[in-house]
């Protein structure tokens, strides 16, 4: 039994795999103003209570991931539509046609050829790790980030009610991956910056957010 | 031999056997508690079965707890503590509770050296099938989805993920555990929890005694206190079900051996008012024990807990030579010598007693470990409490004062003529009954042979098991595979005939199981390494367009130089062979699997998990070389069947050989006529468990030879007319109520195979009485003149 608790851990350390590497990124300002769960809902009051208290955000995305070996960023662009507790829908448009569905349950991919992948949690059970947190960063759930993560926040100067909320993970395991995420925004998050520890960073920016207080009939049944 | 003669020269060698025993047995005694231990080696191959011994061994010494409390800190603090506690004992080896985060990135840095002659089976497909856009639509998900942090390689180092993907593959996981605060936790909703993991191995084997012994006390304080601060503990391992089996195993020796001999006492006291033939019976009874434990320690190494469970046959069998001995008295009270019964009752005894030890020794012939023990135990032990009474009891048993052994007599003349009144008006009526009765009860009976009878119920444990199961996710399944081949490439190349085989099972219609390890699966044979470099150098480092790597490097933007410098570090690739690869962590996971050199030949094991479809796994195994499903249960439950047949056979063989020995001894129409109330006996209590629905395994068929020759003893003392006297009555009486006692108390253990001996000899034993009683005296062969029991 040993050995397959064994691989039960490399599976879940796989979530947190990469060999760290130094970010080379200056640490951005917000991680000198460590925040209470508490102070950050004062900070982030302008969030309207639709986008905290919605059952489903969706919205346009574009992605640029700035690799460390390379001087300009893979873009790429599409929609989202993220599900509380049931998942996230992540659909690249450009440069490629392609969708991943990610449930607490499967990670499901589908190709342009709509030729579909399906690795089960329980194979990788890091994904559903993943599924959660990207819940909790898009819907600015404070209380479910405070216990994965650092918290740390301040008033962003450009514009009124605009913030920056700043996350180091607790995890030791999750730090060898993701080094910090930054999320920016006003009356909804606007930038989600992922800092992996390989010195990788990857930039979401979203656009046109809305949130819907039921998620629809056929979006549920996409992430049975 | 005179009587004198008999003592000295028997209590010479009970005095040499004693010093053996003290001086070299004592010190060297084992005991072995693995039930599994009982059953014989599969009769085919030795060689395999050592291997998976090894294997179970080794699964076996792993146990795993789940600390659950209502918040996550409770959890995390209790299941520290709990782990702090068991890593103080010297039980155990290894203690889990923190996870060791660099394992991944050692695994990566293990296969460094190796990567260009590695592929996960999904991209040896796609590569082998030229399935381009399936595989550059994986290498663009692992690029740019959100949970591409997820893969196992950098985005630079590994544009299309080649290696990556195959890390994920080489620590592909089971389960629905996850990282949370440096250790392995789950949680319910319904009742919501929060569970923590820890695990340990231990550091002996988990049916050695000795181990177990350590490892109660320490388990005991680690769960009472997490408890008592309000957590749950559930455990899985085998070493929770030894410690319980063994606890429960001498819980109830101790009990009922105390009830036991208790009840014995009393009795004894109350008919024969003597303290000395108490003492004579007690000695009697421990030099048997101590004979047969030197016996049998000599012989077998190691002791087998079942044959303590003989202990019990032994003591019921052998204190009925004391008391048919001593009850001779009742014969003429108060003019009685000890030594008279030597001559008068002596020949019955003898008789009662070579019979019993030939259908024993009988039973040995069975190839069957623990029955061979318990054979000889009980052959050894009757052998020599027979001794004992032979020798001693002539020269030191006392009779009891006159008055209260006439007033016994009387009681029992009284019962005698009674008896007589029923036995003498032939009850004609009855023995067509009796026929019709077991006809029918024969032809319901029906028979089991699962393993199950082998464990105790311990209903508790096997719940938490299941719990851990369900918590944890996809343990190993009990069925395996087997594979072997003449050397360690030969089964990795088995191995991968087989997973292919697998992997198309598993995504087939009838999903056969939910998963498989295999060692091929981290550790590709060299062949399959060979074919993996040539299909990266072929499609991937160069072919068309300059090569897969090249194109979409280009596509992502890197320059000429970086792709150059990628395909330069392709050329020097090593193989990865079986013993560098066991040097590396990357290996742990799977270390268990690889059997390695098991005597001339390589082998390992590929586990399954959730299975579903097993006659399709029987058919992936059939169409490979050297591949066998194997399913010890099932393996275990038909040996069980095939011995249960076996066994009855060998009733009847004793039945039919005691019929000659008490010919041999009583004449031939009598002594298949005293045979009859044994085979009577035995049919009729088979007749029971038909009418009564209880089905019969193995061990009640065992627990027959016991019912044969008690039954056989009581037909001799109560048939023979030469034997006529209220004293005899007395001795079968006595010897039915004792043996009724002690085997209705075995009816109560909860270890079903103990329950079975002990309802199938109490009902036998009550029927071989009554029949005894009903048959009536046998008057002596006109034809044979020589009677063993005449005067």
């Amino acid at each position: 039994m040993k050995a397959v608790l064994k691989l039960a851990l490399a599976a879940v350390l796989t979530v947190f795999a990469q060999t760290g590497r130094a970010a080379d990124a200056a640490l951005p300002e917000v991680f000198q103003h460590p925040a209470t769960a508490q102070e950050l809902a004062t900070l982030l009051s302008a969030v309207g209570k639709t986008t905290r208290a919605a059952a489903a955000l969706r919205g346009n995305f574009i992605q640029r991931k700035y690799l460390h070996e390379l001087p300009q960023p893979l873009l790429s662009s599409g929609q989202f539509l993220v599900a509380r507790g049931a998942g996230v829908d992540w659909h690249t448009q450009k440069p490629f046609d392609a969708a991943v569905l990610l449930t607490p349950q499967a990670l499901i991919q589908r190709g342009a050829d709509g030729k579909q992948q399906r690795v089960d949690a329980s194979q990788q059970p890091g994904l559903a790790a993943v599924a959660q947190v990207f819940d909790a960063l898009f819907a600015l759930d404070i209380d479910k980030l405070g216990q994965s993560f650092t918290l740390f926040g301040q008033k962003d100067g450009k514009d009124a009610g605009a913030w920056l909320l700043g996350l180091t993970p607790r995890e030791p395991a999750f730090a060898k991956v993701i080094a910090r995420i930054v999320v920016s925004g006003a009356t909804e998050p606007k930038l989600i910056t992922l800092f992996e520890a390989s010195g990788d960073r990857t930039e979401i920016e979203l656009a046109g957010v809305s949130a819907q207080a039921a998620l629809a009939d056929a979006d549920r049944q996409r992430f049975q | 031999m005179s009587l004198a003669r008999r003592f000295q020269l028997w209590s010479g060698a009970v005095a040499l056997l004693l010093a053996v025993f003290a001086f070299d047995v004592v010190p060297h005694f084992k005991l072995e508690t693995n039930i599994l231990a009982l059953l014989p080696p599969s009769e085919t191959d030795v060689v395999v079965d050592r291997a998976l011994d090894r294997f179970s061994d080794l699964l076996g010494r792993d146990v795993v707890f789940l600390i659950g409390a209502a918040d996550f800190d409770s959890a995390k603090r209790i299941a520290a503590q709990f782990a702090a506690t068991l890593q103080g004992s010297p039980a155990f080896s290894k203690l889990r509770f923190q996870v060791d985060t660099n394992y991944l990135a050692e695994t990566s840095d293990s296969y460094l050296p190796y990567r260009d002659g590695l592929l996960s089976t999904r991209m040896r497909h796609w590569l082998a099938a030229g399935d381009d856009a399936q595989l550059l639509g994986a290498a663009q998900q692992a690029l740019y989805s959100p949970a591409a942090f997820l893969r196992r390689s950098g985005a630079g180092d590994d544009p299309l993920n080649v290696f990556g993907d195959f890390l994920s593959q080489a620590s592909m996981a089971s389960g629905r555990l996850s990282l949370r605060d440096g250790v392995l936790t789950t949680s319910t909703t319904a009742p919501a929890r929060e569970y923590v993991m820890v695990s340990a191995v231990l550091a002996g084997d988990a049916f050695a005694t000795n181990e177990q012994d350590l490892a109660r006390p320490v388990l005991a304080d680690a769960i009472d206190s997490a408890r008592a601060e309000g957590a749950t503990v559930a455990g899985a391992g085998f070493i929770l079900h030894s410690i319980a089996a063994a606890g429960l195993a001498r819980h109830e020796i101790d009990l009922f051996g105390g009830i036991q001999f208790a009840g014995l006492l009393l009795v004894l006291w109350w008919v024969f008012r003597s303290g000395r033939m108490l003492w004579l019976s007690a000695a009697t009874l421990a030099v048997g024990v101590v004979a047969a434990l030197t016996v049998s320690h000599y012989v077998f190494a190691k002791l087998q807990v079942l044959a303590l469970v003989f202990c019990s046959n032994l003591a019921g069998v052998a204190i009925d030579y004391s008391i048919y001995y001593c009850a001779d008295q009742f014969r003429t009270p108060g003019r009685w010598r000890a030594a008279d019964a030597s001559s008068h009752i002596g020949p019955a005894i003898t008789m009662s007693c070579a019979a019993t030890v030939l259908s024993y020794a009988l039973l040995a012939v069975a190839p069957f470990p623990g029955l061979r023990q318990g054979a000889l135990f009980c052959c050894i032990g009757l052998a020599a409490a027979y001794a004992c009474v032979m020798a001693w009891f002539p020269r030191w048993v006392m009779p009891a004062p006159l008055a209260p052994a006439q007033r016994t007599t009387d009681r029992f003349e009284r019962l005698l003529r009674v008896r007589e009144r029923i036995a003498g008006r032939p009850v004609r009526w009855l023995w067509p009954l009796l026929v019709l009765f077991i006809a029918l009860g024969l032809t319901r009976l029906h028979f089991v042979d699962d393993i199950r009878i082998l464990q105790p119920d311990t209903p508790v444990l096997s719940a938490e098991e299941e719990q851990v199961r369900d918590l944890v996710g996809n343990l190993p399944d009990g069925r395996f595979f087997l594979v072997r081949g003449s050397d360690p490439q030969d089964v990795l190349r088995k191995e991968e005939q087989l997973t292919a085989r697998l992997d198309e099972l598993i995504n087939g219609p009838t999903h056969a199981a939910a998963s498989y390890s295999a060692v091929s699966q981290a550790l590709p044979s060299l062949a399959r390494q060979q074919e993996n470099h040539q299909l990266l150098a072929e499609h991937v480092f160069a072919g068309k367009d300059g090569g897969l790597l090249a194109g979409f490097m280009k596509q992502l933007g890197f320059d000429d130089a970086a792709i150059a410098q990628r395909k330069q570090a392709f050329a020097g690739s090593k193989p990865l062979t079986p013993s560098e690869w066991l040097a590396t962590p990357a290996s742990e996971p799977y270390r268990h699997l690889w059997l390695g050199d098991i005597g001339g030949s390589y082998a390992s094991v590929v586990t399954l998990a959730d299975v579903h479809d097993v006659a399709a796994l029987q058919a992936a195994a059939r169409g490979v070389p050297g591949v066998r499903v194997v399913d010890r249960v099932r393996e275990i439950s038909g040996l069980l069947k095939r011995y249960r047949q076996r066994a009855m056979v060998l009733v009847a063989i004793a039945a039919f050989a005691s019929a000659l020995l008490l010919a041999l001894a009583y004449g031939w129409r009598r002594g298949f006529r005293l045979m009859a109330t044994p085979v009577a006996a035995c049919l009729a209590t088979l007749a029971v468990f038909g009418f009564t629905a209880v089905p019969v395994t193995f061990f009640h068929i065992v627990a027959l030879h016991l019912v044969m020759g008690l039954s056989m003893e009581y037909a001799i003392l109560l048939s023979i007319a030469e034997l006529r006297s209220p004293a005899v009555l007395l001795s079968a009486t006595l010897a039915a109520a004792l043996a009724l006692l002690a085997f209705g108390l075995l009816a109560l253990s909860s270890t079903p195979f103990i329950h079975s001996l002990g309802i199938s000899v109490s009902i036998g034993v009550l029927f071989g009485y009554v029949f005894a009683l009903l048959v009536g005296t046998l008057a002596p062969d006109r034809s044979a003149a020589r009677g063993a029991g005449s005067r």
